[in-house]
């Protein structure tokens, strides 16, 4: 392998996965206008105009689902490391392609009855199968379709981690493994990262000192 | 057989593996043992309804509210306003931080967030006006840990959807206990730095005119609590749509201060959602394993074991106390949370206890897991804020809060009505 092996590669998956967080997260921007909206019609005009309670919870279903992808190539999903850390890097490597395999086997199985029951829905009666109890009478088809999807491509870069994280560690490349894989260091230090850049930004605090 | 599970459950944690994966690991293995109808099947349709349930919408609008408002300036500037006010105090900027913590706490809901973004702005000071390092990184590491007892706390909403409570209960249930803690963290001290004068650093005392300035920074928070929190306890909207005002609200401020952009925007989104994704898929694991538990009768059990025992409820109570403190000194704290509540709950409503009350106790106890070692995520930040010293410091300073903590709880299981009287004047 050429690339560098301790610094995470940011690959096509990777900004895929990255552009819909972002995408996600405009789309959450986007219910709470339209929740806010919803709650000055129904104190002023006794009025939910919007139908914000249905169109978000569909919206989160999807961001979420598309979501979890990114929390994995970020390595934000939780693992405890009290034994972990311990452990020397081969048992890491192999401790890490242990634990992608079974965040991949769940992964694969939320996708399949998702899939499932965006089945069952449109197997009902009805042109479109099941539609929502509410004035939008949607066709649960359609959320349910894109929630799956998402849970599809988490799946699949699930897997996709696994094979790479897998090869890297039969060549014995454990530096490799844990770049991909392995637990991020110390909770909280992206968040820290983060702070300290925005502490930066905001020119008066350069200095730190003087507060 | 069950504490063998439990063992090997516990082992599998602490090798690293995914938190969601061995839930759902352990409710597939549950219901594929114990059930003799098959489970699995509705995985599906537990984790559309759970991905579809409105009230959990309100966590990622409350992190793209504190998001907002960090990457806007208007974190820091509060910090810096409120010190203004209080530096006079013997302990000086310590009790800033135990304020400013309070007050973000109350508009943001993320501990991390707030221990980080105070101990940035701070820690440059322990030096600058020879501030005693330990109690001081103590403050912030503790006063971070506001953030999920004061409402509106994520954990709290988490817990609600959990347990089927309603979140505006518990969030008028957090407000005298939160404010409470926040006033003992600074009696605390207070009382710490009378003692022993050399702890508190030199005051800077400001003048009247630089207070009176200072008081257009504390605006945005106060305005945003009272839009966010006010507006569920006058009734005019659910906790997530009070979120989408916060949202709103704070990107207003956001766009007077002329401070969003698109990197801003873009920052906040992926913040936002790598945050809700790590813990919606936690979630809505647990509310499959949830699902299995009360399938096979797991629940049931529980309780009826529980009322079995005849123990007593208050020494029960505390001994369900020791335990989490125990197990908060090395369980990540969201995980310990979402992992028990199925399992602890149906326990303390059969020794009779309220589970509003047991929420805000839970929350305490939560905070507490934040600031023990060897595994305390706040403890964590501020020594990595600080970025040299031993981490014994932050450790040794944040006893005396946890102390605070442990005195909170004991009121609480003495006087309920502490949390339980806000509730039930508003019902």
């Amino acid at each position: 392998m050429t690339e560098p092996t301790d610094a995470p590669r940011e690959g096509i998956l990777e900004r895929i996965s990255r552009f819909l967080a972002w995408s996600a997260g405009g789309a959450i921007l986007f219910c709470a206008g339209l929740v806010t909206l919803d709650v000055f019609a129904r104190n002023f005009f006794n009025d939910n105009l919007f139908e914000s309670f249905e169109i978000t919870i569909y919206i989160y279903a999807a961001t979420v689902a598309f979501s979890f992808s990114f929390a994995l190539t970020t390595k934000t999903h939780i693992r405890i490391d009290v034994i972990y850390g311990r452990f020397p890097k081969a048992g890491r490597a192999i401790l890490d392609v242990i634990a992608m395999a079974m965040l991949t086997a769940l992964a694969v199985l939320m996708a399949y009855f998702a899939w499932s029951l965006t089945q069952e829905s449109f197997g009902l009666p009805g042109k479109w199968g099941a539609v929502s109890a509410s004035d939008l009478l949607v066709p649960l088809v359609i959320p349910q379709s894109v929630w799956s999807l998402g849970l599809t491509w988490f799946a699949l870069i699930c897997v996709v981690y696994l094979v790479r994280g897998f090869y890297s560690l039969l060549r014995r490349d454990f530096a490799a493994v844990t770049a991909l894989i392995g637990v991020e260091q110390r909770e909280g230090e992206a968040e820290l990262a983060e702070a300290l850049q925005l502490v930066n930004v905001d020119g008066e605090t350069k200095t730190g000192g003087k507060v | 057989m069950a504490w063998l599970s439990v063992g090997v459950l516990l082992i599998l944690a602490a090798l690293g593996i995914y938190v969601a994966a061995i839930l759902g690991i352990l409710a597939i293995f549950l219901g594929e043992t114990f059930s003799f109808i098959p489970l699995l099947p509705a995985l599906g349709d537990i984790s559309w309804s759970a991905s579809t349930e409105f009230v959990l919408v309100a966590v990622p609008l409350f992190i793209l509210m504190g998001e907002i408002l960090l990457r806007t300036g208007i974190a820091t500037d509060m910090f810096r306003a409120l010190d203004r006010w209080v530096n006079w105090v013997p302990g000086g900027l310590m009790h800033t931080n135990v304020a400013a913590s309070a007050l973000f706490a109350a508009t943001s809901g993320s501990s991390v967030a707030t221990a980080a973004t105070i101990g940035t702005v701070s820690i440059p000071n322990i030096e600058l006006r020879q501030y005693n390092a330990a109690l001081f990184l103590g403050s912030l590491a503790a006063g971070g840990t506001l953030g999920i007892l004061i409402p509106p706390s994520i954990n709290m909403i988490i817990y609600a959807v959990l347990t089927d409570t309603s979140v505006t209960d518990l969030y008028l249930a957090a407000i005298i206990p939160g404010f409470l803690l926040a006033a003992m963290f600074s009696l605390a001290i207070l009382g710490a730095c009378i003692i022993k004068p050399s702890l508190s650093g030199t005051a800077d005392k400001s003048t009247w005119p630089e207070r009176i300035a200072a008081l257009k920074h504390l605006l945005p928070p106060i305005l945003l609590f009272m839009i966010v929190v006010g507006s569920i306890y006058a009734g005019w909207a659910t906790p997530t749509e009070a979120a989408s005002l916060g949202v709103v609200a704070s990107l207003l401020f956001g766009v007077y201060r002329r401070r969003i952009n698109r990197t801003v925007l873009l920052m906040a989104f992926e913040g936002t959602m790598r945050t809700t994704a790590m813990v919606t898929l936690i979630v809505v694991i647990a509310f499959f394993l949830n699902f299995v538990l009360q399938s096979i009768g797991v629940t049931q059990f529980v309780s009826d074991f529980m009322e079995g025992l005849d123990v007593n409820p208050t020494w029960a109570m505390i001994a369900i106390i020791a335990f989490y403190l125990v197990l908060g000194m090395f369980m990540e704290t969201l995980s310990l949370m979402i992992a028990t509540t199925p399992i602890v709950v149906p326990v303390i409503l059969a020794l009779g206890f309220d589970q509003v009350w047991f929420g805000i106790l839970f929350m305490i106890l939560i905070e507490a897991a934040l600031i023990t070692p060897p595994i305390g995520v706040n403890l964590f930040v501020v020594q990595a804020v600080r970025g040299r010293g031993p981490f014994r410091d932050v450790v040794v300073g944040s006893l005396p809060f946890l102390l605070m903590m442990i005195v909170m709880m004991l009121l609480l299981l003495a006087f309920p009505d502490m949390a339980l009287w806000l509730p039930r004047v508003f019902n």
